[in-house]
């Protein structure tokens, strides 16, 4: 017991935090400047939020794991190393403890938060978000428009055949970023699939960046496939009434993005307006106006979605962090007063 | 203090003989341009300065020259007003190669004379155009552009004839008669330019402004008459004070003069002046033998200092003002806030020490600053719109200049680490002793300001994307900054740097926020990025460059302990 309190105290070094920071000055850095390259997502993943990324083989501590030792020193600190009945360090006890929310809050949204996006055309509802880091090979039924198979991309087995309703269905190849955009976060999947009915048999292409599904006709029956993003049900659904853009005159700069939306929840259904900077927040979710796009039937708006438990804790966080911050610049400039 | 004061009014009765400035009430009309509803006389100078270079032509200001482009345009034609500087322009044009300046007529001519050599110009990508192709269908846009004004109002001009009379586009559309449909159809071209959005939008509903051309069309006759009177007496040389004024909308007046004041007097040079005199000054100080705590030259110093300050300020806030925005919406104005901010916290310092370092400081940031601001101006007036998601005075107000002042007192910080250096083997230890202190506070309070500042950010994309958090390069840009400053502090704690090399790693924070600051957006990628030229990257390259070297160099001359016969009160 002793040892283990030993090990923890050790954890409380302030070498350790100097050091631990040099490192995250030099991951953040590589990771910052290899977005460019890699694009935002992929990046984020390899050098800030996983334990380790590998350079040349030999696997380093990326910023996941160097976060997860500060914390650890920090809480640490809190418990063996800090006199909470000195004032003059009053100041920075707040400020550390603000530091350990803000950080415990991020932990709690890194593994329990929710986050995708609601495409809605005008005039149409939906009851479900996307998540653009999965994807879903679907198949359906054009007959009876039902679903047949939905199936997560990455968990696709190439050497299974699998058998559905009178169907055998199997699948030859599957890339994950088969066409590359000028954008590097965008990757489009490929796949290729055998599909047998009972008399009939069809060989095809299936790619994401197809506006339409893949229709497929055996057996004088009508299927569909598809690669789109995964969904995720809402508990209520969303129809989008109005959307409007305006620009400034004689601009291509944006002046407004709004959406005029309804809340459709059992039998109550309630009417929002959502502006950037101006989020509609309903059962735990909030849905932010991030983009839109049109096609020739009108416009379509794009609102991002979250369902995060700790949204409040940065709030508090900062104004403990600042608290104690200001605490101790004033203490400080009394001691040195009081020293001259 | 008396000197202080004498000082101050020396100044103050050299700007005087400036200050007494007037607007012409031609300047003062409205108009929508770029989304922006300002002044004539501000737009004037953008398109004088597109053409001509320069926001004066000749003897004739601005408005001047561009209301005669408006109402004489036969005169207007025949002036010298496009420049060409790339002599190879003027070639592939087969324009006279003695000038740079060219008239309208000219260009006419050359431009209908090389025909063949423009449609493809102008459909051509601009990247697969070379620099002497790009310059010339720039030229031709700003031709095209200039055509435009002028025939912003040429339904005036009595170009019908109706039996024995002229008659303009206008008189027939005042009198109510029907125009013949070939003749309107004909004279209708002219709508189709939309250079020039002067007529305000006619119900209270609408934010879109018109061409004068549409009013026409439209039959604003109420918006038209106005500036008939206006043409009218142009043409007939009367002073227009009276038709100008019925065409200004008074509730833009108070902020239009204050635009124009300030356009008028370059107040961001007048600083720069104050600034780089307050340095001369100031090494007049230094260089004295006896070296007094006070003396005339820091007098001098302190003031025009504190002068450069005050125009530097009335710079930024006629800004805010004119735009209804907070200080801080884009890189040219956190250049412009963050050198306030750095003259700000070192005069209060030098207010507090009486040590000149203050005004060293405030001196030096506060000129190289405003100097790298030019550089970064937008084009056209420098008074850009903001795009939707930036638009919330809120959070620009909060986190923007919070993050400001936290790069501001960090350079600041910065600074005084390169005194240290240079000044340790002259000094005092009990000197030294305080100038670390010193050091260490200012850190504290950049430490406040960025950490608040980076929170603040988070919190407003928490409120406008739902992530608190998203390691967009501006947001890491922050973060490297707020662990920087920890590690310096934390490192000093733990005995890691001691004098010299504390005083090394403060002064690197400059480079660090150099990168955070201009570095990240050379990335071009995420929510924050600017836009940004390779000519950027090479400058900021040179910078990080230059001043490690200069730190190395102080750093080997410095001495690590302090002196043994000078030890530390």
């Amino acid at each position: 017991m002793i040892r283990i309190t030993k090990k923890l105290r050790t954890l409380s070094s302030l070498n350790l935090f100097f050091w631990s920071t040099l490192w995250l000055m030099v991951v953040l850095t590589i990771g910052t400047i290899e977005q460019k390259y890699i694009g935002l997502f992929e990046s984020q993943k390899t050098y800030f939020t996983s334990l380790f990324f590998f350079y040349k083989g030999l696997p380093l501590p990326s910023g996941g794991s160097v976060i997860l030792i500060m914390s650890l020193g920090l809480l640490s600190q809190l418990i063996f190393r800090t006199n909470y009945k000195s004032k003059r360090t009053l100041g920075i006890t707040i400020t550390h403890t603000g530091a350990i929310l803000l950080l415990s809050g991020a932990m709690i949204t890194r593994f329990f938060g929710e986050e995708g996006s609601v495409v809605i055309p005008e005039g149409s509802i939906v009851n479900y978000m996307q998540d653009y880091k999965t994807q879903d090979f679907v198949l359906k039924n054009e007959q009876n428009g039902q679903d047949i198979m939905i199936l997560t991309a990455d968990t696709i087995s190439l050497k299974k055949d699998y058998l559905l309703s009178g169907l055998s269905l199997k699948f030859l190849k599957n890339i994950p970023n088969c066409i590359q955009t000028s954008n590097p976060d965008e990757k489009i999947r490929c796949i290729e699939i055998d599909i047998r009915s009972e008399k009939e048999s069809g060989h095809f292409n299936i790619s994401q960046d197809s506006t339409e599904a893949q229709v497929i006709k055996l057996d004088g029956k009508t299927y569909s496939a598809e690669i789109r993003p995964h969904r995720i049900p809402l508990p209520f659904s969303i129809k989008l009434l109005d959307f409007e853009k305006k620009f400034h005159q004689g601009t291509m700069l944006s002046k407004s993005f709004k959406s005029e939306v309804q809340v459709i929840d059992g039998s109550l259904i309630s009417r929002h307006l959502i502006e950037m900077n101006s989020p509609l927040r309903y059962k735990g979710y909030t849905f932010y106006q991030s983009s839109f796009s049109e096609n020739a039937q009108g416009e379509i708006t794009e609102l991002s979605v979250v369902k995060n438990a700790a949204q409040w804790f940065p709030y508090l966080s900062s104004i403990i962090i600042c608290i104690g911050l200001l605490l101790h610049l004033l203490i400080n400039s009394k001691k040195f007063k009081a020293h001259s | 203090m008396k000197k202080y004061f004498l000082v101050l009014f020396l100044i103050v009765a050299s700007l005087n003989s400036f200050a007494q400035s007037k607007t012409s009430e031609a300047e003062l009309i409205p108009v929508m341009h770029e989304g922006r509803i300002k002044p004539l006389g501000s737009f004037a100078r953008v398109k004088l300065n597109d053409y001509f270079g320069k926001k004066q032509f000749g003897e004739m200001n601005a408005t001047d020259w561009l209301l005669e482009v408006f109402f004489n345009p036969k005169e207007a034609y025949t002036r010298e007003i496009f420049k060409i500087q790339n002599p190879d322009v003027i070639q592939a044009l087969a324009l006279p190669s003695s000038r740079k300046y060219f008239s309208f007529l000219e260009m006419y001519q050359a431009f209908n004379k090389n025909h063949e050599m423009m449609n493809p110009l102008l459909s051509a990508n601009e990247s697969e155009l070379d620099l002497t192709s790009k310059q010339i269908r720039e030229l031709y846009m700003h031709f095209m552009d200039y055509l435009g004004l002028s025939r912003s109002f040429s339904f005036f001009s009595p170009e019908i004839n109706v039996g024995e009379k002229h008659l303009s586009y206008f008189d027939l559309v005042a009198s109510g008669k029907m125009i013949p449909k070939k003749l309107a159809e004909y004279m209708e071209e002219d709508a189709q330019f939309k250079t020039l959005m002067i007529i305000p939008p006619v119900d209270a509903n609408s934010e879109l402004w018109t061409s004068p051309w549409e009013a026409a069309i439209g039959k604003n006759l109420p918006a038209l008459k106005k500036w008939h009177t206006l043409y009218q007496s142009y043409n007939e040389k009367k002073s227009e004070p009276k038709a100008a004024l019925a065409l200004q909308k008074a509730e833009f007046n108070q902020k239009f003069k204050v635009e124009l004041l300030i356009k008028k007097y370059d107040l961001v040079s007048w600083s720069i002046s104050l600034y780089v005199l307050g340095f001369l000054a100031l090494s007049l100080h230094f260089l004295k033998p006896s070296n007094l705590p006070n003396s005339w030259a820091r007098t001098v110093s302190f003031v025009s200092i504190a002068a450069g300050s005050v125009f530097h300020l009335s710079f930024i806030l006629a800004r805010c003002f004119i735009l209804s925005r907070p200080p801080v919406t884009n890189l040219y104005e956190s250049i412009l806030f963050v050198g306030l901010t750095a003259v700000i916290f070192s005069l209060i310092f030098e207010v507090k020490k009486k040590n000149s370092l203050g005004l060293f400081i405030a001196s030096t940031l506060g000129s190289s600053l405003l100097f790298l601001s030019i550089g970064y101006q937008q084009t056209g007036d420098n008074m850009g719109m903001l795009v939707a998601v930036l638009d919330t005075n809120f959070w620009l107000a909060t986190h923007v200049v919070t993050i400001s002042i936290g790069y501001g007192c960090t350079l600041v910080a910065s600074m005084m680490a390169h005194y240290y250096l240079f000044t340790s083997r002259k000094s005092e230890a009990s000197a030294l002793k305080a100038l670390e202190k010193n050091i260490h506070s200012t850190l504290l309070y950049s430490l406040f300001f960025v950490i608040l500042g980076t929170i603040l950010g988070g919190i407003w994309a928490d409120q406008s994307w739902g992530r608190f958090w998203g390691w967009d390069p501006k947001e890491n840009g922050a973060l490297l900054i707020c662990l920087w400053l920890l590690w310096i502090t934390h490192g000093k704690l733990a005995g890691k740097f001691k004098m010299k090399s504390f005083a090394f790693v403060t002064g690197l924070s400059s480079i660090v926020v150099a990168m955070a600051w201009f570095g990240v957006n050379l990335l071009n990628v995420g929510l924050h990025s600017y836009g940004f030229s390779s000519d950027a990257a090479r400058s900021l390259f040179i910078f990080s460059g230059v001043e490690l070297i200069l730190l190395a160099g102080l750093w080997l001359l410095a001495e690590n302990k302090l002196p043994r016969n000078r030890k530390a009160v």
